[in-house]
């Protein structure tokens, strides 16, 4: 055993004999609690309002479109859905981007028609929350009006190609409308 | 081996030598060890950097159709009959825009009329005497949807006719194009 390993033994015993008789070096201490609370979380979500205004739902420019399985989306047409929400944010460092998420447009069948419209159909969403056009939500008390438009556009293309989409049908799957906290 | 000092004395000095290594190796180990712990356990965990999010159906599930372009033609009085040089035969047609769009019309061809037969042929307006139109131009444009318009179908005879054209038949035809305006 050479020196230094004699003197780190002998180190850690002069270290172990200081700390156990570290109790006998009594001071005066005190304690107190500290009260106690209630911490509450924040919240988000997004439902329909139970009563739906009058300017939601299918438009062609301004034109209501009363059942948009009859309307005929031709070369040039954007059609816009609008739906109004409420939303809860709630939460001191709150804030949520809302984006449209799923949702799809697919031929209706594998007819050259439907694929080719399916094809040519083009799909966008514009949000509002609270009058002001902007895709984050930020806490607030209460609710919040978040206004949703999504478009569907048939854009102007060369007569060869869109003549392929006449009388073509798509499905369009529910798009949904997803708040995500940042 | 075994029995040669000199063997053994290698092997002392070795060990100690080797030991830093030996060392280095397991420090090395256990460092490694306890990052890829820390990897896998923050890669495991990933799901409990949870955050507020709610959704909602944006859009109700719909079927959305494409309108068409169509044109329909119908004709109206005729009277191309017994033809001879020098001679004029009107026929009336009635052109209607029964597709979804607006359309500009024009004429892309009149097939039919040539020397042989010594025929000319024009479009023009339901008056058959007034306003001729040329290949590639329409009027009224556009045709909105719904709406007809009445054409006249002119077609002459030359005078200088060929005999050969004498007791034939000749099938006219013309083409309208309307383009979504």
């Amino acid at each position: 055993m050479n020196k230094l390993i004699k003197g780190a033994i002998a180190a850690a015993v002069g270290i172990a004999l200081l700390m156990g008789g570290a109790s006998t070096l009594a001071f005066w201490n005190d304690s107190a609690s500290i009260p106690g609370g209630t911490i509450s979380a924040g919240t988000l979500s997004i439902a329909a309002p139970s009563t739906v205004p009058a300017t939601d739902g299918w438009k062609s420019g301004s034109t209501a479109i009363a059942n948009i399985s009859s309307f005929r989306i031709v070369p040039g047409d954007t059609i816009t859905y609008t739906k109004t929400f409420n939303v809860t944010a709630t939460g001191n460092n709150l804030t949520a981007t809302a984006a449209l998420t799923g949702g799809s447009i697919t031929a209706a069948t594998t007819g050259a028609a439907d694929v080719a419209l399916a094809s040519y159909l083009t799909k966008t969403a514009t949000f509002t929350v609270g009058g002001v056009t902007t895709t984050t939500v930020n806490a607030s008390a209460g609710t919040q009006t978040v206004v949703v438009t999504t478009s569907l556009t048939f854009p102007n293309g060369t007569a060869a190609n869109d003549n392929q989409a006449k009388l073509g049908s798509v499905n369009l799957a529910a798009f949904t409308i997803a708040l995500t906290q940042n | 081996m075994a029995s040669s000092p000199g063997s053994f004395a290698v092997l002392l000095t070795a060990v100690p030598r080797n030991r830093p290594h030996v060392v280095f190796r397991a420090i090395a180990l256990v460092t490694a060890t306890l990052l890829v712990s820390i990897l896998v356990g923050a890669l495991g965990a990933g799901g409990t950097y949870a955050f507020l999010s709610a959704s909602a159906a944006g859009t109700p599930a719909a079927t959305l159709t494409a309108g068409t372009a169509t044109l329909s033609v119908s004709a109206g009085a005729q009277n191309f009959s017994n033809i001879a040089p020098g001679q004029t035969r009107t026929g009336l047609f009635t052109i209607t825009n029964v597709g979804d769009v607006p359309l500009n019309l024009s004429i892309s061809s009149i097939v039919g009329p040539s020397t042989a037969n010594g025929l000319s042929a024009t479009i023009g307006d339901s008056t058959c005497g007034g306003t001729q139109y040329s290949l590639g131009s329409f009027a009224p444009t556009p045709l909105a949807t719904g709406a007809s318009t009445t054409v006249c179908l002119t077609v002459m005879m030359a005078l200088n006719a060929p005999n050969s054209a004498q007791w034939t038949s000749t099938a006219i035809a013309v083409q309208i194009l309307g383009t979504q305006s």
